[in-house]
C-alpha cells in the first residue's frame, strides 16, 4: 500500500468524524486510529496493541478511568455467569478481567490496568460503547496498590 | 468453574498456558459436562476417525478406557500459524455460548423454565401409541433419571402405552432415537447408541437438539416439542450457521493480532 494511499485514507476519515478503520487486503492488514486533542479520544497509536487497553485517562490522584479499546457491546456479566465480574467496591489486581467487551460473538476482555478499587462502574450491562468509551473508575487502594500482584496470561 | 492456578478462567473462553501450571476443572455452573479443547487437538490415535473413546467396546482415545490419576495425555500442539501467535503471548478471549445465537424451541404450553426443550419428529412407531399417552409425550415434562449415560437417557414420566403390542425384529437405530420399552418409559439413544435396537421408537430429537441433551443434568427435566423434517434441517442449518460464524470471527481475530 502506497503512502499516498493511506493519507487519503486518513484525510478521509479526518473529514467524517470516523475515529478507527481496519482495511483487510491481501497480505495487508492496515489499522488507523485517529486522534482528536478535543475529544475523549486522545490517543494516537499506529496499530492496535491487544495487550492492555492504552486508553486510560490517569487523574491527578492516581485514579484511572477503564476504558473501552474496542467497539462493542460491554458486559458486566459473563453470558453463563449470575454475578458480575466485578461490582463497585471490589479490589482488583492489574490485569484482573473486569468487563467484557461483545463483537458479534468474540467477547474480549476489559483490563484492570492497575491495582485497585472499583470506584464506579460508569456503563450499564449490555451497553453499546465505541473506541475509549469510559467503562470504569478505578481507583489505587491504600492497603493494597499492587501492581505487582496481578497475575496475566498470554502474555 | 474453572482456575488456572489461582487465576479464574470464564466459561467458553481460550487461554495460554504455560509449562508447570495447573488447570483446574469443578463442575460447571451451567449444564451437565465441560468441555477441554487443546490446540491441535488430543494425542490419541485415530481410531474410526476419532479420538474419543468407546468405552463399551474399549477401544479409541486413551487404550479405550476412562481416564485415571496419574494418566499422561499430549497435546498436538497449535500448526504453524497459531504457534506464531504462541510465541508473540496468545490472546485470550471467548466466544458468545450458543445458546444466545439460536432459537430455542418453545414448548406448547409452556412450561418449567428450568426444563431443556428439544424438538423431536415423530418416528415409525408413533401412530401405534394411545392418544392420551400421545398427548402427554408433548405435554408432560421427563425426568432424566441417573440410569443416563452417554449411550442414552432414561427418562420418568407418564407412562405410554401401545394400542397393541408392539413386536418388532432388530433393526438399524440413531442417536436421537426415543424407544419405548414395555414399561412405558422412554429410552432416548444417544451418542454411544447402539447401531441397532428392537423397542418400538416413539419418535427421534433432532440432530441439531442433541448437544442440548448432553448438557443436561441428571435429575433435571427433558420437554418435547414437535417439530417438521424441514424444521429439523434448518435447525441443524442454523447451528453451523453459529460455527461458522464463530470460526471466521476467531480466524478474523488472531490474524488482525499477527498484524500487529
Amino acid at each position: 500500500m502506497e503512502i499516498n494511499e493511506i493519507r487519503q485514507i486518513v484525510s478521509w476519515l479526518d473529514e467524517v468524524d470516523i475515529y478507527s478503520i481496519e482495511l483487510t487486503r491481501a497480505g495487508t492488514i492496515l489499522r488507523v486510529k485517529m486522534s482528536n486533542e478535543a475529544g475523549p479520544f486522545a490517543h494516537r497509536s499506529a496499530c492496535a496493541n491487544h495487550d492492555l487497553p492504552e486508553a486510560q485517562a490517569v487523574a491527578s490522584d492516581g485514579a484511572v478511568t477503564v476504558t473501552a479499546a474496542s467497539v462493542g457491546v460491554f458486559l458486566r456479566v459473563h453470558p453463563y455467569r449470575a454475578s458480575p465480574l466485578v461490582s463497585e467496591g471490589d479490589a482488583v489486581q492489574k490485569g484482573d478481567i473486569v468487563g467484557l467487551l461483545r463483537v458479534a460473538q468474540l467477547l474480549l476482555p476489559v483490563y484492570a490496568p492497575q491495582g485497585g478499587l472499583i470506584a464506579s462502574v460508569m456503563v450499564a450491562d449490555g451497553a453499546a460503547v465505541g473506541f475509549g468509551t469510559p467503562l470504569m473508575a478505578l481507583k489505587r487502594s491504600i492497603s493494597n496498590d499492587s501492581e505487582t500482584g496481578g497475575q496475566r496470561n498470554g502474555n | 468453574m474453572a482456575t488456572l492456578d489461582e487465576r479464574s478462567i470464564l466459561p467458553w473462553w481460550t487461554v495460554q498456558a504455560k509449562k508447570g501450571q495447573v488447570l483446574r476443572l469443578g463442575s460447571p455452573a451451567v449444564g451437565a459436562r465441560c468441555y477441554l479443547a487443546l490446540a491441535g487437538g488430543v494425542d490419541t490415535p485415530m481410531v474410526l476417525g476419532s479420538r474419543s473413546t468407546q468405552l463399551r467396546g474399549e477401544f479409541g482415545g486413551f487404550q479405550g478406557r476412562n481416564l485415571r490419576k496419574g494418566d499422561v495425555i499430549g497435546a498436538i500442539g497449535p500448526h504453524a500459524a497459531q504457534a506464531k501467535l504462541s510465541d508473540a503471548g496468545m490472546p485470550e478471549f471467548g466466544v458468545e455460548p450458543p445458546n444466545f445465537f439460536l432459537t430455542s424451541p418453545s414448548p406448547v404450553p409452556p412450561g418449567d423454565a428450568e426444563a431443556t426443550v428439544v424438538r423431536v419428529l415423530p418416528a415409525g412407531e408413533y401412530d401405534c401409541y394411545e392418544a392420551a399417552s400421545l398427548e402427554a409425550f408433548w405435554r408432560e415434562d421427563w425426568k432424566v433419571t441417573p440410569d443416563s449415560d452417554r449411550y442414552g437417557y432414561r427418562l420418568a414420566g407418564p407412562t405410554l402405552n401401545s394400542r397393541s403390542a408392539i413386536e418388532k425384529r432388530s433393526h438399524g437405530i440413531v442417536p436421537g432415537v426415543i424407544q419405548v420399552p414395555h414399561r412405558g418409559q422412554p429410552i432416548i439413544q444417544l451418542r454411544d447408541a447402539q447401531p441397532s435396537g428392537g423397542y418400538p421408537k416413539i419418535g427421534t430429537v433432532i440432530e441439531a437438539d442433541l448437544w442440548r441433551i448432553g448438557q443436561t443434568r441428571i435429575g433435571s427435566r427433558l420437554r418435547f416439542v414437535k417439530t417438521s423434517y424441514e424444521d429439523a434441517l434448518s435447525a441443524l442449518a442454523e447451528n453451523e450457521r453459529y460455527l461458522d460464524k464463530v470460526a471466521n470471527l476467531v480466524a478474523l481475530y488472531r490474524s488482525s493480532l499477527l498484524t500487529t
